[in-house]
């Protein structure tokens, strides 16, 4: 029997990614199902309970980043310059979900699928913001060095909480389609199977990110050891020719 | 049942679509980029096997 094929997988990975699926299943019950429609938004409340998770687990990626960042501009060591670019990358995929799931759910509610609100606003700066953030890090900089370009990444990092703050409290700042905090008062404005299917949605979403975000580190770490591979068999090949050309003369 | 007479079906049912194929698709990415990684570099350097 052959040895099995070398994965970014382990066991405490495959058990999170089982939870992820069989949570999966039960939140679309809930969330198409067996929770009931809402009052004023009819069905369409329904994609509340993919957009409000995709919008926590984005944010969290997001500070995930920021600490990456900071950690990294202190120690420089490769552990947190992984996790920074691959909370990055997950949260990329968070953020843009967040923003189609709004944009959908806010034609049916809103009659319009944009609008320059504080919150959607400040969202796609924090997705544009990731996005440069990754490009920092690998854009080929040709007068700088490998130092340089982290330093510039990490500090766009920095800034990736802080709009995460902006993006929280626009709605009481400025004039908003948003509605004021739904579920972090004490009081939350939703209950019963409705408040049980979000919170069930955020469970569900955070099983899911913590699954890809494990697995994108691990790609990560495996890139920096494929590079390191990679530049070490590249000098010794130069030094090899070097060596043979010193010879020659 | 409610899914019966759901509103707005066309919209919920590509808020919801929508997520799911894009993770789906960048999970399976990553897992694959993964895999692809894992065959060059050595046992010890994968400290979670």
């Amino acid at each position: 029997m052959s040895a099995p094929r070398p994965t970014t997988g382990s066991p405490a990975t495959r058990l999170l990614g089982g939870l992820s699926l069989a949570g999966l299943v039960l939140l679309l019950g809930y969330a198409l199902w067996w929770s009931p429609a809402d009052v004023v938004q009819k069905d369409s409340v329904r994609i509340m309970y993919v957009h409000v998770p995709t919008a926590i687990m984005a944010f969290t990626a997001c500070g995930i980043t920021t600490l990456a960042s900071a950690m990294w501009l202190r120690r420089r060591s490769e552990g947190w310059w992984v996790l920074g670019g691959a909370a990055a990358e997950v949260g990329i995929v968070f953020t843009a979900a967040c923003l189609v799931t709004g944009s959908i759910w806010g034609r049916p509610t809103w009659g319009t699928y944009w609008d320059w609100d504080p919150r959607i606003t400040s969202t796609t700066l924090l997705f544009i913001m990731l996005v440069g953030y990754l490009a920092l890090r690998r854009i080929d900089n040709e007068s700088g060095n490998a130092a340089q370009r982290g330093m510039r990444a990490a500090i766009v990092g920095l800034l990736l909480f802080p709009n995460v703050m902006i993006v929280h409290y626009s709605v009481d700042w400025w004039r908003s389609l948003h509605q004021t905090a739904t579920i972090t008062r004490l009081d939350p404005s939703i209950e019963g199977t409705m408040l049980f299917t979000l919170m069930l949605g955020i469970a569900v979403f955070g099983l899911v990110f913590a699954w890809m975000l494990i697995h994108r580190f691990r790609v990560g770490w495996l890139e920096e050891r494929v590079g390191a591979t990679g530049l070490d068999a590249a000098l010794l090949e130069r030094r090899a020719e070097a060596g043979v050309a010193g010879g020659a003369r | 049942m409610a899914g019966f007479a759901m509103t707005h079906v066309g919209y919920v049912a590509a808020g919801w679509t929508i997520p799911l194929v894009a993770l789906g698709a960048y999970a399976l990415r990553t897992v694959r980029r993964g895999r692809q990684l894992a065959e060059q570099v050595p046992p010890e350097e994968r400290r979670w096997s």
